[in-house]
């Protein structure tokens, strides 16, 4: 008997998933030609500014503007009992956004930078980082022979990460099939530290000379001495990050969350998912971690999945703030720090934003910070412009 | 033929199969209906150029990119109440027992399992809809069966591709 045969005696219910498919696909073509609509009135409008702006003289400004952040405090909805849970995501975040767009690039290797303080990549090409200097031009990375980054399951994704920057943003870590390349924006050099076949998914700055890479899958992770080369076995899981000299292992540790309105599902919270998966990022004793919830058990009545970000006291463990956006089409990416704040990027799936929003997370208040927007969806952010 | 009613009668003809093959690599009904659904949608979008050409293949790829999709956002959360260790109970009904022993398999391996061996395309054609290569494939899949050998011994009688 062949596995096809069995699988056609699986009992499954019958099934109706056409009806509503063609009313569904004649609103998404008209909501899409609507924002499509929309967002070339807006290009006009800019155009038009600009050209005004351009007629009466004034100096060319560095690219992009982005404006001073606008606090919008959105309420969290009724019967979730966790009091530092909060859901503040909301259509309203990506009013009025500044678009955080690579324009004209020059190659890094040409026009270096003193500290990068953005980065995402090619749109066309997700092996090549583009990198916007904090004198606000942008540089593409010219640095030959770059990969997409490769999980060895023949599963690939761009190759900028939220943890790419160093802390002082003079450096770009970047996680390739057999090697870790850490590149100097200051000169546009490059080194590459060979791991042959370690299909390395993750670079972690441990502090201004080591980088804690790991692969897709691995228990532990090595540490690079980007000064000699040396690499050193880890003992410690690949979720693993550092500071001051100390190491934290933090995810997939079971706490359990509560949905509010499904009280009774318990549901766990793993440090995976998102957009990419990275380590969770650690800054003064708070680490933020991207968080998917899920069920516990497959196949049942379970809520839908939602992702997104926590607040983790470093020395306690306790759980500060939980941002999340299910259930519902959405998704939250950590993207890094703005200060002493994590900042998060939203995903709008329902196709009605086709952008990323970029927020600064004020977990302590319990609301969002709008920066910008960017359809970029690999990126890492250091600090404002 | 209206274009509605050539849409939906092509996807009435084949909603089951499609939706079969999704639940086998999700292991969730409602998770396979809403891939499915998803795909249909997207197809109906663009039913002008598709009818004409392969919808099957089309709608298929979407399913199961959808699903690559949506398991590289979510891969560690879903988790199940026993760790997949050790060996099925048999002896146990064969379907139940197929469907037992790819859940427990990765879903990497699962979504190639079901083209290759369910679906019965070839290596070039499950890489294709995959988006992965042809050593992929074959890797993942020898993978597979190696582990549904080892997890699912009472499945004695899928001699052709367990052995």
């Amino acid at each position: 008997m062949r596995l096809a045969d069995l699988a056609e005696q699986i009992d499954l219910p019958e099934t109706d998933v056409v009806t509503g498919a063609w009313d569904a696909a004649v609103r998404r073509t008209r909501r899409r030609r609507a924002v499509v609509v929309a967002a070339s009135a807006a290009v006009v409008l800019v155009v038009v500014g600009v050209s005004a702006l351009s007629l009466r003289g004034e100096p060319e400004r560095p690219q992009p503007a982005v404006p001073e952040p606008t606090p919008t405090v959105t309420e969290s909805p009724q019967g979730i009992d966790h009091s530092n849970t909060q859901r503040l995501v909301s259509p309203e975040l990506w009013e009025g956004l500044s678009s955080l767009e690579p324009g004209a690039t020059t190659d890094l290797s040409e026009d270096p930078m003193d500290e990068g303080v953005f980065a995402t990549v090619d749109p066309d090409d997700g092996a090549v980082p583009i990198v916007l200097g904090s004198d606000g031009r942008w540089r593409r990375v010219d640095v030959p022979g770059l990969v997409l980054i490769d999980d060895g399951g023949g599963y690939t994704s761009p190759v900028v990460r939220p943890t790419a920057f160093s802390a002082d943003g003079t450096h770009l870590a970047l996680p390739q099939p057999d090697a870790l390349v850490v590149v100097d924006l200051t000169d546009g050099s490059h080194r590459t530290y060979p791991m042959p076949d370690d299909f390395l998914s993750y670079a972690v700055w441990a502090d201004d000379s080591h980088v804690l890479v790991s692969s897709e899958g691995a228990t532990t992770s090595t540490l690079v001495d980007l000064d000699s080369g040396d690499t050193v076995a880890a003992d410690l899981p690949p979720d693993t990050v550092f500071a001051d000299g100390d190491s934290l292992s933090w995810g997939r540790s079971d706490q359990v969350l509560d949905w509010g309105s499904r009280p009774d599902v318990p549901t766990l919270a793993n440090n995976a998912g998102g957009l990419v998966e990275y380590p969770p990022l650690l800054k003064d004793g708070l680490a933020i971690g991207d968080m998917t919830v899920g069920s516990r058990t497959v196949g049942s009545e379970d809520p839908p999945l939602g992702n997104g970000v926590v607040a983790v006291d470093t020395s306690s463990g306790d759980v500060l703030a939980y941002l999340h956006v299910g259930p519902g089409p959405g998704l939250i990416a950590l993207l890094g720090w703005d200060g002493a704040l994590p900042v998060v990027g939203f995903v709008d799936r329902t196709g009605t934003h086709l952008s990323m929003a970029i927020a600064v997370w004020d977990y302590r208040a319990g609301n969002l910070r709008p920066i910008a927007e960017t359809s970029g969806m690999a990126v890492a952010w250091r600090r404002s412009l | 033929m209206l274009r509605r009613e050539s849409f939906e009668e092509w996807a009435r003809s084949r909603q089951q199969r499609l939706v079969r093959s999704a639940y086998l690599v999700t292991g969730d009904f409602q998770r396979a209906e809403d891939l499915v659904q998803e795909a249909l949608i997207r197809a109906a979008q663009r039913w002008d150029t598709l009818r004409d050409g392969q919808p099957d293949a089309w709608v298929r790829t979407v399913v199961f990119r959808e699903h690559v999709s949506w398991w590289r956002r979510v891969r560690r959360e879903t988790v199940t109440d026993e760790p997949p260790t050790g060996l099925l109970d048999p002896p146990g009904e064969a379907p139940v027992m197929i469907q037992d022993a790819l859940a427990l398999l990765t879903h990497k391996q699962r979504a190639v399992l079901v083209l290759r061996y369910i679906e019965d395309l070839s290596v070039a054609e499950t890489a294709a809809v995959l988006g992965v290569s042809d050593g992929t494939v074959k890797k993942q899949a020898s993978v597979a069966l190696a582990s549904l050998r080892e997890i699912a011994p009472g499945l004695e009688e899928l001699q052709e591709e367990l052995s």
